[in-house]
C-alpha cells in the first residue's frame, strides 16, 4: 500500500479567537469561553494568553477564575462559531472530497487520491493554511502525516500557528519522546497508573508486552499499542451520516425538583425531535444522562424495536428512564441530557396507530410554524414552565446555559 | 426407580424435551427433565412454566419411581451411547442416577421428583382433532410475523375456533398474517380462543402425525400428538382489532408472477441500507419499477412488468417484509392490492388452496 497522505488542521482556541476578531480590543487578553466566573459549567476554550495561567478547556470555570482573576469570561455564541465552522469546511472542500470534520474547528483532509493534482504536497499544505487563515482571519495550526494519529500528533506540536510534517522514516524519532498522554485514549487516570510503572513518554510503551496492554486497557489496549508505534489504519470519516444527536444543559444551579427537571427534559427532547427532524433521522436508541451534585453520572438508554423522531415518543421513552434515574434521589442535579443514537433514515408506518401519522403531521406542522415564526412560537405547557428560570426569545426559545459549546 | 429402554427410543423423545427445557437458568430446577417410571412406562416431563411438553414411552419397568435429572447433560449421555443397545435407569438413592449400558456407567445428580413443578393434566374431552399437516402449514404462515417485544400479547399467534372454521393471526405491529381454514367434522358452538406462545408454535412444527387433538383450560391450552402432550401457557392480554385493519377495498390491485417479483425485490434489496431493508416500489402503467439506495454502497433498479391500470404512485417498504411473505407461500401468482403510499396494502396469494392467506403490511417512509 502507498504511504497516505493525511493533513490534520485545526483552529488555534477557536471560540477565543472568533471573539477576538469580532471586538478587537480583546486582542492580547485572556480569554476563557464558556460562561461567567460565578456560573457552572467549564471552560470551552481558553486564548493563549489564558493557557500561560493553566487554564485549559473542560476546567470547572470557577477553577479558572482562581487561576486567572484578570481574564475576560465570556459565555460565546454557538451560532457564530457555527457559522465560521462551515466557511471552514467550505473552504478546505475545495481541495479533496476525502475529508472527516472531526469537531467544528478541526478536520483531517486525505490527499493521497489527489496525488496526481498537487505535485508538492508541502507546497499545497501551505497554500491550504494560509488560504484560511486569510479567508477566516483566523490562525490555525497543521500537521502532515502517514496517518491519523502522526497527523494530529504533529498538529499538536505546531501548535500554535505552524506546520509539522512527519516524514517518513522519521515517525519513530517524532514519536518517542512525547508523553503518552498525547494518545488519545489516555486520560488522567490511566496516565497516573502508568506513571506508577515508570512509563511517562510513548518510547516507554514500547518495551511494554502485548498483554500488559491488554491488562492496562482491556480491548483498547492493541489500538493503544499500534498507535504508539504510528500505526493507524482508520480511514477517514465522512460526515455525511451522523452517527448520534445529543442535547443537555447544565443547570443555573442544581435542582431537586421533579416537576422543573421534567420540564426541561421535555425542552431537550424537543430540541433532539427538531434535530431529528432536520436530520430527517429516525432513532433506534433513546439515552437519558444524568450528573448529580456530586459530579457522578449515570446513564441509561432503551433500544426501540420501532425508531422514534416525535417529540410526544421521545419525551414518553426519556422520561421513563429518567425516572428510573431519579428514583429515591437524595442528591440534587446538576445537569441532564437526552440522546439519540443508532440512526436511520426510514420506518414502516404502523398498524394498529392511526394515529402516528396524524402525530408526524402534527409534528411536521408545528415545525413549519417554528421554521416561520422562531423556536419559541410553539412550547408545550410543561416547557413552558421553564420561563420562570431562564430569559426566553421568540426566535430561539429559552437560552440554557449550554454545557458545551459545540453541541 | 429403575428401568430399561432402547437408546433409539428414549433419544427421539429428548431431542424434542431439548427445545422445551429452560436455558436461562432463572430457576435451576427448569433445565431438568423429570423421569418417572409408572407401571409399564416411563413418562418424562420438562416445563419452562410457559410450554411443557409431556412424553412417554411403554417399557418394562423394573421398580417404578422418579426423579429429576438436568436435561442437557442426559441428552448428551445419551446421544454418546451406540445405537441398537439397551440403556438402564437406576436411581441408587434420592440424590443419585445411574445410566448405564453395556462397559459405559455414568453416575449422575439428580433431584427428587417433589422439587419438580406440577404441570397441567389435560383430558381431550372436547374431541377437537384438526389434520396435522394443514395446522402446521397453517403456522408456518403467521410465525414468521411473531416478535419477540415488551407488548407481550403479540409474542404469540392468536387462535380462534368457530364452527368449523380454525383461524390463527400473527402481527408485529407493522405487519399482519391471517390464515383461516375449514375444518371436516368440527362444529364448535362457543368461539373458542387463545394467544399461543411463538415457542409453543415452534414446537408443535416438529410434530409428524395425521391429526393433532386439541383441548383447553382456563389458562392453558393443550395439544396432543400421539404419546406427546404439549402444554401451552395462554398469553394473557387483548390481541389487537386485527378486523379493524385489514383493509377491504383497497383499488389499486397488481398482479405478480411470484418468482419474478421475488427474484426483482431481492435484487433491489441488495443495495438497500443495511438497518430498514427499504425498497420502493414505483407504480406506473403496466409496469412496477424497484428501487433502493445506500449512501455507502450505491444504487439499484429492477422493473417488473404487469398488468395495472390504477393510480400511479411510488411506496416504500422494507423488503424483507414482504420477502417473508413471498417465500412462505407456493402459489404461482400473488395478488398486491394498495391504496396509496401511507395505507396498509393487502397481499395474497393469487390462487387459493384449502386455506385463506392475507398478509397486511404498512409501507416505509423512505
Amino acid at each position: 500500500m502507498r504511504r497516505r497522505c493525511i493533513v490534520h488542521i485545526d483552529i488555534d482556541a477557536f471560540f477565543a479567537s472568533v471573539e477576538k476578531l469580532l471586538d478587537p480590543s480583546l486582542e492580547g487578553k485572556a480569554i476563557i469561553v464558556g460562561g461567567l466566573p460565578h456560573e457552572r459549567g467549564v471552560a470551552s476554550t481558553a486564548s493563549y494568553e489564558a493557557r500561560k495561567y493553566g487554564v485549559h478547556s473542560g476546567m470547572p470555570l470557577q477553577k479558572a477564575y482562581q487561576l486567572c482573576p484578570n481574564g475576560i469570561f465570556l459565555r460565546g455564541n454557538h451560532r457564530v462559531y457555527a457559522s465560521f465552522s462551515r466557511n471552514f469546511h467550505r473552504i478546505l472542500s475545495r481541495y479533496t472530497p476525502d475529508m472527516e470534520m472531526a469537531s467544528l474547528d478541526e478536520a483531517y483532509l486525505d490527499l493521497s487520491r489527489c496525488r496526481a493534482l498537487y505535485p508538492s504536497f508541502s507546497q499545497t499544505v501551505t497554500q491550504i493554511k494560509q488560504t484560511v487563515e486569510e479567508k477566516l482571519k483566523l490562525s490555525v495550526s497543521v500537521g502532515v502525516g502517514p496517518n491519523k494519529i502522526l497527523a494530529k500528533l504533529a498538529t499538536n506540536r505546531a501548535k500554535p500557528g505552524g506546520m509539522v510534517e512527519v516524514k517518513p522514516g522519521c515517525e519513530e524519532s517524532f514519536l518517542k519522546e512525547l508523553p503518552i498522554e498525547a494518545l488519545p485514549g489516555i486520560g488522567s487516570k490511566a496516565r497516573a497508573e502508568l506513571d506508577m510503572l515508570n512509563i511517562r513518554k510513548i518510547k516507554d510503551l514500547w518495551g511494554l508486552p502485548r498483554e500488559a496492554l491488554r491488562t492496562l486497557f482491556g480491548l483498547r489496549g492493541e489500538e493503544i499499542r499500534l498507535q504508539s508505534h504510528g500505526i493507524d489504519d482508520r480511514p477517514l470519516e465522512s460526515s455525511g451520516e451522523q452517527k448520534s444527536i445529543s442535547r443537555e444543559t447544565t443547570f443555573l444551579k442544581d435542582i431537586w425538583e421533579r416537576r422543573l427537571l421534567l420540564a426541561h427534559l421535555a425542552y431537550l427532547c424537543d430540541r433532539l425531535s427538531l434535530a431529528l427532524r432536520k436530520e430527517r433521522c429516525f432513532s433506534h436508541i433513546i439515552e437519558v444522562k444524568v450528573r448529580w451534585s456530586d459530579f457522578k453520572t449515570e446513564v441509561r438508554r432503551r433500544l426501540l424495536v420501532n425508531p422514534v423522531q416525535e417529540m410526544d415518543d421521545i419525551y414518553r421513552i426519556a422520561r421513563e428512564l429518567f425516572l428510573e434515574l431519579f428514583q429515591g434521589a437524595r442528591l440534587s442535579l446538576r445537569l441532564v441530557g437526552v440522546k439519540a443514537s443508532d440512526l436511520v433514515r426510514s420506518r414502516t408506518l404502523s398498524l394498529f396507530e392511526p394515529h402516528s401519522l396524524h402525530k408526524e403531521r402534527l409534528g411536521s406542522a408545528v415545525f413549519e410554524v417554528r421554521e416561520k415564526y422562531g423556536f419559541g412560537a410553539l412550547l408545550t405547557a410543561r416547557e413552558k414552565m421553564l420561563e420562570d428560570v431562564y430569559s426566553f426569545t421568540k426566535e430561539r426559545g429559552f437560552i440554557l446555559k449550554t454545557a458545551s459549546l459545540t453541541k | 426407580m429403575r428401568f430399561s429402554i432402547k437408546k433409539e427410543n428414549i433419544f427421539t423423545e429428548l431431542q424434542l424435551l431439548q427445545g422445551i427445557v429452560e436455558k436461562r437458568n432463572t430457576m435451576p430446577v427448569l433445565a431438568h427433565i423429570l423421569i418417572d417410571a409408572g407401571k409399564d412406562r416411563v413418562e418424562l416431563i420438562g416445563t419452562d412454566l410457559e410450554v411443557g411438553l409431556k412424553t412417554y414411552i411403554e417399557t418394562k419397568v423394573e421398580e417404578p419411581g422418579a426423579a429429576t435429572i438436568s436435561g442437557k447433560k442426559i441428552y448428551e449421555i445419551i446421544r454418546s451411547l451406540p445405537d441398537g443397545k439397551n440403556v438402564t435407569f437406576s436411581l441408587i438413592n434420592e440424590k443419585m442416577i445411574e445410566i448405564s449400558s453395556g462397559a459405559s456407567q455414568f453416575k449422575v445428580l439428580c433431584k427428587a421428583k417433589d422439587d419438580y413443578p406440577q404441570v397441567p393434566e389435560a383430558r381431550f374431552e372436547k374431541n377437537i382433532i384438526l389434520p396435522l399437516d394443514k395446522y402446521t402449514e397453517m403456522i408456518n404462515r403467521v410465525y414468521f410475523a411473531i416478535t419477540q417485544e415488551q407488548r407481550y400479547y403479540l409474542n404469540g399467534a392468536l387462535m380462534i375456533l368457530k364452527g368449523d372454521q380454525i383461524e390463527l393471526v400473527s402481527t408485529d405491529g407493522h405487519r399482519l398474517a391471517y390464515t383461516s381454514s375449514k375444518i371436516e367434522n368440527m362444529d364448535i358452538h362457543e368461539e373458542i380462543n387463545g394467544i399461543v406462545s411463538k415457542k409453543t408454535l415452534g414446537e408443535l412444527r416438529k410434530f409428524e402425525d395425521k391429526e393433532i387433538k386439541f383441548d383447553l383450560d382456563e389458562s392453558n391450552l393443550f395439544f396432543n400428538v400421539k404419546n406427546r402432550t404439549l402444554i401451552s401457557r395462554i398469553i394473557e392480554g387483548k390481541f389487537p382489532n386485527y378486523n379493524a385493519v385489514i383493509p377491504k377495498d383497497n383499488p389499486n390491485i397488481l398482479i405478480f408472477s411470484r418468482e419474478e417479483i421475488t427474484d426483482a425485490i431481492r435484487r433491489v434489496s441488495l443495495l438497500s441500507t443495511e438497518r430498514s431493508k427499504g425498497i420502493k416500489l414505483k407504480l406506473e402503467k403496466d409496469k412496477v419499477e424497484l428501487f433502493s439506495s445506500n449512501p455507502e454502497l450505491g444504487e439499484a433498479r429492477d422493473q417488473v412488468e404487469t398488468e395495472y391500470s390504477g393510480n400511479k404512485f411510488e411506496i416504500g417498504f422494507n423488503s424483507q417484509y414482504i420477502l417473508d411473505f413471498l417465500t412462505t407461500i407456493q402459489s404461482e401468482n400473488v395478488r398486491f392490492e394498495m391504496k396509496d403510499s401511507n395505507s396498509a396494502v393487502l397481499m395474497a396469494p393469487e390462487e387459493e388452496n384449502e386455506i385463506e392467506y392475507k398478509y397486511i403490511l404498512m409501507p416505509m417512509k423512505l
